[in-house]
């Protein structure tokens, strides 16, 4: 897990990325896979499986972000629940948003 | 802070969880198969610095019927399954893909939503690649446009094929077909004949005939009583590739 999202770059990023809804229940990240997509959870349920244990995940908190940046694998599989509706950060648009400094490089660095 | 930390995360540094190896476009070995075949060097190393690769395990799925489509799928190696389900629930495998081919790609360009599940059948290596990245490369580079037509069309020509068998042959003359087909692209020579190498179980190659395990199971025991057919272990082996293409009485 990533993150809690604060309100005012809620707002940029939902000018700049796509809001999805899913209609099925789908496991959108295997367990140490890179994330296709981050995601930001708006409504219903996203589960964040480790061997043992789960969480689910609250709205606007973030998921697979810094993982996609950085291009590591996740150390859990992320499960997202029918009828969840997330923002979909895709890698291209943040590289982007990350060039015409909208969006600040650092919060995607580990440590 | 844009992001707050958690301590479960930061305890990830430095520890390197799965298989996963960065590989370069220009060692793929399908890299001569796919869309990106004639990608000039600087375009592959851009290609290669915007993508994601993953190795699937045998049942993972890539995506799922349904769900929203985030980008064009790339399968290096290994093997995948494409169904549909139907309103019975009962999985029917509308395409197998193999190592070259391209998933995804219509759901990107008709902004639909995935038509179909796709699961690997085997160890499948797979490189994702986001809708926004390849919609701009379709527009500045006219090689992966021309590729990616090529596949539909080919696709789409297939397809009107199996609907017309489905229609108008015999489970065992679809048989043979899927046969022949299987081992046109997935099988090797050995001293008996071809021997196919895609692990498909009874109930998923009645799955792709639309027809039921008992059926396909009646026609393989013909096939082998005719002596077309031979198995090794698990694996099927075409004997006699002539009567094959006689018994799936095909058109050409």
């Amino acid at each position: 897990m990533n993150g809690q999202i604060y309100s005012q770059y809620f707002t940029i990023l939902k000018e700049n990325f796509p809001v999805v809804v899913y209609k099925n229940e789908e496991i959108v990240t295997h367990r140490s896979h890179i994330p296709r997509v981050g995601m930001i959870l708006i409504e219903g349920e996203i589960e964040l499986i480790k061997t043992k244990t789960s969480t689910l995940i609250k709205p606007c908190q973030s998921v697979g972000i810094i993982e996609l940046w950085n291009k590591t694998p996740t150390k859990y599989k992320i499960k997202v629940f029918p009828g969840t509706t997330v923002l979909s950060l895709d890698l291209s648009t943040l590289k982007s948003l990350v060039d015409q400094n909208i969006i600040d490089q650092c919060h995607f660095s580990l440590g | 802070m844009f992001f707050r930390k958690y301590e479960w995360y930061s305890s990830i540094k430095g520890v390197i969880l799965s298989k996963h190896i960065s590989k370069a476009c220009q060692d793929c070995p399908s890299r001569m198969d796919g869309v990106f075949c004639e990608l000039e060097e600087a375009s592959l190393n851009d290609l290669g610095a915007n993508k994601i690769t993953n190795l699937y395990k045998k049942g993972q799925t890539l995506f799922v019927e349904g769900n929203p489509p985030f980008g064009l799928y790339c399968i290096s190696t290994g093997n995948v399954k494409v169904s549909k389900l139907g309103p019975s629930g009962k999985e029917n495998i509308v395409r197998l893909a193999g190592a070259g081919d391209v998933l995804g790609h219509r759901s990107i360009f008709t902004d639909q939503f995935y038509s179909a599940t796709a699961t690997a059948l085997e160890d499948t290596r797979v490189c994702f690649i986001d809708k926004k990245y390849i919609l701009d490369k379709v527009t500045k580079e006219p090689t992966i446009s021309k590729n990616l037509m090529f596949r539909l069309g080919r696709d789409l020509g297939l397809s009107e094929n199996r609907i017309a068998s489905l229609s108008q042959k015999s489970v065992f003359e679809r048989t043979s077909e899927l046969l022949l087909l299987l081992g046109a692209s997935h099988s090797e020579e050995t001293g008996d004949g071809k021997m196919i190498t895609l692990k498909l179980t009874r109930e998923e190659m009645a799955s792709y005939l639309g027809t039921s395990s008992e059926t396909l199971i009646r026609c393989i025991s013909e096939l082998k009583s005719e002596k077309v057919l031979g198995q090794v272990g698990k694996s099927l082996v075409i004997l006699d590739e002539e009567k094959l293409v006689e018994f799936a009485n095909l058109n050409y």
